[in-house]
């Protein structure tokens, strides 16, 4: 654009691509929280960020990766409260990426996180622009990538997956209550078909006699073993997760029904498993489904079954041993440098009050220090120093 | 220059991994040992033992205090030279390698007794050294990581026990002294064996952040752990009665044998169970000293080479041997005539010799 | 124990089947050790016999008056796979008879017995002597053991506690109304202690007992102190019972204002009560009241010279009883 009596001219970019309007975040919905959710536009969801946080501190960096997509990278953080070492660690790991294409946030989550075989997801992927302000807002990193709807935050810790926005806009008792259900659906949903199955494989014992009869009653015309048993119910269940995510919604549903509800209750009565293992799959499916991140679930999901093989193995300390391995490799992790494990390992008491809990907002006045930002304080600012030329 | 700047660990995780390397196995077995030898005023040479612990552990600090930054094996070789300083360095290692041994097939052994007595013991040390091997190969971070979070899962352990004593017979601690004091200093040898673990110190100093806390996180640890022996000897003694207590090999899980819930019995199994964490915490900083010393010996920066080499020898010799009760008795009785010249002399003799030096110096350079 | 004195081992186990039409399978082999005789077992029932879950180990009588029939339980100790909260009675006769009772209107037989003897424990009609308990019982210098007695005639019927000597050996027997006493001179006055008595002077004739009441005891605290002169153990027990009146079959006593008088009644009575029973024991040499514990508490030094003879020490030993009673509450009517 040239403009008259001015000797420079500005160039715009014009470019227009179809596009989709800004809906409601598929997969993370929420109750109380925003129904804006980030859109397949990287520009339109920096400005979803800018709205959020409207702060001259708020830094943008664009990258270019993908030899031939051209894929457009934008590392966003607040440059006073975010740590420059890590922000140095993600610039250098996405300076390294030498790929033709990157289509969706997954993949470079893939390339820039620290351990590929572990289970757990290192980063954050989230599609709820009020999520991924807060985490700002906490010191950490988020980068939006175009074409993809979902932005990735780093650097992320073990019970940031528990958390939700929700969270903040329920009265922090329940909110608190919330929070615990999720950590105890995470326990049940990892052990607890591994620890039936070690208690009734191997260390019945344990099991008081009135208890024990009756299951030894359940189980009297099982032909499998526990384990066969509950491996043939957990992936039945798995498919019928599966079949019900990739179809329509109302073809979904009615799967969900007919595996529910019509295979469990056919296979009871044709004794192929026990009603009790039947109850603990269903728990343990649902006690799945309460996790809020969808990544976090998926890791459970498969765990479990190297835990029953180890149960069944080995009894309850074969089920120790796994937890064990547990501890070590998710201490052993790290994202991005700061390791996953925190607040917990290392601990840090100041963070718990929004960790298992969460506090009244007025009691956390710091930001949490899993999060290593420089500036603890949540209100604190840098005073501006002059005009900047 | 700080050499381990790269793996320092809180206050907090050094007092916890202290803690961790004292409790380990030994503590199961621990009234009966002292009711053998000190009858029920046994607890009584656990706070004798745990003053001289004190003293050890202090003594190991002060000496550490003058070079700040410097491991065990750094400041062999400051002191006596690249070829001395290793030399001595040596029973050093194989006391370490010799007590993560020790330890390890005393969990090996529990295992198989109470849980999987079928089970080839080769394969029980695979299973348990396979979790440990995660932890070690990496830096000493990480284990205190590790040493922290079993703390915090735990901690509850101990306050199971209080449910016992009040089904217990407070009688039995009485009279107090009925021997006299000879079988309580008679028992302290033992005693002390079970407050073992702060050698690890020698490792574990130059990589405390905050070197002004390692006296306070030392006493914290030494004090925890001396409560808890405490809390364990008297709950026993109050339950089971002085004449039968040497009766059975590891009272305290005779004593969980007797807790049961509506949905839960025989807590003894679950509580062992979950007590492998507990003892896996106190291999790790011993098997970490082992590789790292090992390590240092052969001037290699890196220790998981060691570390892989170490868990293999292990399963390799658990397959060869195939250890039974009385030989991990009769190493552990080995220990009991090392430990003393390695944690209690090695410090001392150290000490003195760096302030004669110092004095020898200061006539020097006047 | 058959006729020419051979072990006998009979075992109960459940079993599942919807084809059996009896839930219990119970079998009976002749063995030296019950280790041998899971072997025979194995052979005999359809599935593996589990000592981790044994829930009940009878006795027969015969077994026990031969002494040293202890060490035959050690494998229940040994292996840290079993457990020790097995409870352990004396059968009346023989303990096959008990094993082999199938009664079509109660529970499965461990669980029956398991409610039968927690009911009549928590009356302290019984004592309650696990595995374990007996083993502390058996080694503990101070004290001898007492295990619960059962008896088979049509049903299944607590009789009380048999008392054993140091060296397991049978030695006497007591019933229900003096386990209560054993208890509470034990100091174990957990769960509910009811007692009956008459007045004395109102017990004349009539079919019914006019003179007779009945208390419990929510609250008694039981003070020991033991003692050595003249070559004698003494004990001094103080025993403080607050009692709740229950019942009373007559009207005359103005609790209100003659309630002392009730207290001095029940305060004789108990006493009587508890020196009969004291007697009854010192006669057959025994202790099953753990005095032997106090002796060593607070008189070490003859303790020592005596401590493998206990029982006989005890039987020459003085216990002076005092007991002293409050009447907390008369009931809703006067």
């Amino acid at each position: 654009m040239f403009i008259d009596g001015q000797q420079e001219a500005s160039i715009y970019d014009t470019k227009g691509w179809p596009q989709r309007s800004i809906e409601d975040p598929q997969l993370e919905s929420s109750l109380k929280g925003a129904h804006q959710g980030f859109v397949e536009t990287g520009l339109q969801n920096l400005a979803l960020l800018r709205r959020y946080i409207p702060n001259r501190e708020l830094r943008i960096e664009g990258h270019t990766i993908g030899r031939r997509t051209k894929t457009q990278l934008w590392v966003v953080y607040l440059e006073d409260v975010a740590h420059p070492e890590v922000l140095l660690e993600l610039q250098t790991r996405i300076g390294q990426i030498d790929i033709d294409a990157i289509i969706n946030t997954g993949e470079l989550a893939e390339l820039i996180e620290d351990n590929s075989f572990s289970p757990f997801p290192q980063f954050i992927v989230t599609e709820r622009p009020d999520s991924a302000a807060s985490h700002l807002l906490q010191g950490r990193f988020i980068v939006v990538v175009d074409r993809s709807p979902s932005v990735l935050v780093a650097p992320a810790t073990i019970t940031s997956f528990f958390q939700s926005v929700d969270d903040y806009s329920l009265r922090w008792l329940i909110a608190s209550f919330i929070r615990l259900l999720r950590f105890t659906a995470f326990i049940v949903a990892m052990f607890l078909p591994a620890t039936y199955i070690a208690f009734i494989a191997f260390n019945y014992e344990v099991i008081p006699m009135q208890l024990f009869l009756s299951i030894a009653e359940s189980r009297e015309r099982v032909p499998f073993p526990p384990l066969l048993e509950a491996l043939l119910m957990e992936i039945t269940l798995e498919m019928i997760r599966e079949a019900g995510i990739r179809l329509p919604a109302p073809v979904g549903q009615s799967i969900s029904m007919v595996g529910g509800i019509i295979v469990g209750q056919a296979a009871v009565q044709a004794h192929i498993v026990s009603n009790i293992m039947v109850i603990v799959v269903a728990s343990t499916a649902i006690a799945s489904f309460i996790i809020p991140s969808y990544d976090m679930g998926t890791a459970v999901r498969l765990l479990r079954f190297p835990m029953m093989l180890l149960a069944s193995l080995f009894g309850i300390v074969g089920l120790t041993v796994g937890l064990m391995m547990l501890i070590a490799h998710l201490v052993a992790l790290e994202s991005l440098g700061t390791p996953y494990g925190s607040p917990l390992a290392p601990f840090r008491w100041a963070d718990m009050k929004d960790t298992f809990l969460r506090l009244p907002l007025w009691t956390m006045n710091k930001r949490p220090k899993s999060a290593r930002p420089i500036q603890s304080n949540r209100v604190g600012h840098k005073e501006p120093e002059g005009d900047a030329p | 220059m700080k050499k381990y700047a790269f793996n320092e660990i809180t206050p907090m995780q050094y007092t916890l991994i202290l803690f961790g390397t004292q409790v380990g196995t030994g503590v199961l077995a621990l009234p009966r040992v002292l009711a053998e030898k000190s009858g029920t005023d046994g607890w009584i040479s656990i706070i004798l033992a745990w003053a001289l612990n004190s003293v050890a552990g202090l003594l190991i600090l002060s000496l550490f205090k003058r070079y700040p930054d410097d491991t065990m094996p750094d400041l062999l070789v400051r002191l006596f030279g690249k070829w001395l300083g290793k030399l001595i360095l040596l029973p050093l290692l194989a006391y370490f390698a010799f007590f993560s041994w020790t330890s390890l097939v005393r969990g090996l052994l529990y295992v198989k007794a109470w849980f999987l007595p079928k089970t080839p013991d080769y394969i029980v040390m695979l299973l348990l050294t396979v979790p440990v091997f995660m932890v070690v190969r990496n830096g000493l971070r990480v284990q205190a990581r590790y040493s922290e979070i079993v703390f915090y899962m735990t901690m509850w352990m101990p306050f199971f026990l209080l449910f016992l004593l009040s089904r217990g017979h407070w009688i039995h601690m009485l009279p107090l002294f009925k021997e006299g004091w000879w079988p309580i200093v008679k028992a302290l040898p033992t005693t002390l064996l079970s407050f073992l673990g702060i050698e690890v110190l020698y490792v574990l100093h130059p990589f405390l952040q905050k070197k002004q806390y390692a006296v306070h996180g030392f006493m914290i640890a030494n004090g925890m752990t001396g409560l808890l022996y405490l809390l364990v000897v008297i709950v026993c003694y109050v339950y089971f009665s002085p004449d039968a207590i040497t009766l059975y090999n590891q009272p305290v899980l005779s004593l969980l044998k007797e807790i049961e819930f509506r949905f839960l019995e025989r807590f003894d199994m679950v509580f062992l169970a979950l007590y492998l964490l507990v003892i896996s915490r106190s291999w790790v900083p011993y098997i970490f000293s082992t590789v790292f010393c090992a390590s240092q010996l052969l001037g290699k920066q890196d220790h998981a080479v060691p570390a892989v080499c170490y868990m293999i020898a292990t399963i390799v010799l658990v397959f060869l041997i195939h250890p039974t009760w009385n030989e991990s008795d009769m190493w552990v009785q080995y220990q009991l005539y090392a430990a003393p010249f390695l944690v209690y002399l090695l410090p001392l003799i150290l000490y003195l010799y760096v302030r004669g030096l110092e004095a020898f110096r200061g006539r020097q350079t006047p | 124990m058959d006729e020419d004195n051979n072990l006998l081992v009979s075992a109960s186990s459940p079993v599942f089947s919807r084809e059996a039409e009896i839930k219990e399978e119970s079998f009976q082999v002749q063995t030296l050790t019950l280790r041998q005789s899971r072997d025979e077992f194995d052979k005999l029932f359809t599935a593996f016999p589990s000592a981790g879950k044994v829930q009940f180990i009878l006795i027969g009588k015969r077994v026990l008056e031969h002494p040293d029939w202890f060490p035959l339980l050690d494998v229940f100790f040994r292996d840290p796979r079993n457990s020790v909260k097995a409870r352990v009675a004396m059968v009346d006769g023989s303990a096959y008879d008990v094993v082999r009772f199938l009664p079509s209107n109660k529970p499965r037989l461990p669980l029956y017995l398991t409610k039968l003897f927690d009911t009549a424990y928590r009356r302290n009609l019984t004592v309650k002597t696990s595995l374990r308990e007996l083993q502390r019982q058996i080694f503990e210098r101070g004290m001898t053991p007492s295990i619960s007695k059962l008896r088979k005639d049509d049903n299944l019927i607590v009789t009380g506690t048999a008392l054993l000597d140091k060296k397991g050996k049978y030695a006497l027997s007591i019933g229900s109304e003096e386990t209560k006493l054993l208890r509470v001179l034990q100091d174990e006055t957990q769960g509910e202690f009811s007692f009956t008595m008459t007045y004395p002077d109102k017990a004349q004739g009539g079919l019914f007992h006019l003179g007779s009441f009945s208390f419990s005891a929510p609250a008694i605290s039981v003070k020991t102190k033991a003692g050595y002169a003249d070559n004698k153990f003494k004990f001094d027990v103080k025993i403080h019972m607050r009692a709740v009146l229950t019942e009373r079959h007559f009207y005359d006593i103005d609790i209100r204002r003659e309630g002392a008088k009730l207290e001095r009644v029940i305060e004789q009575q108990m006493k009587a009560r508890f020196e009969k029973l004291i007697g009854k024991v010192q006669a057959a040499k025994i202790d099953p009241f753990g005095y032997g514990l106090y002796a060593r508490a607070y008189a070490y030094k003859p303790w020592k010279t005596v401590q493998d003879r206990w029982g006989e020490a005890f039987s020459e030993a003085s216990v002076n009883v005092n007991v002293k009673v409050t009447i907390g509450a008369m009931g809703a009517i006067q």
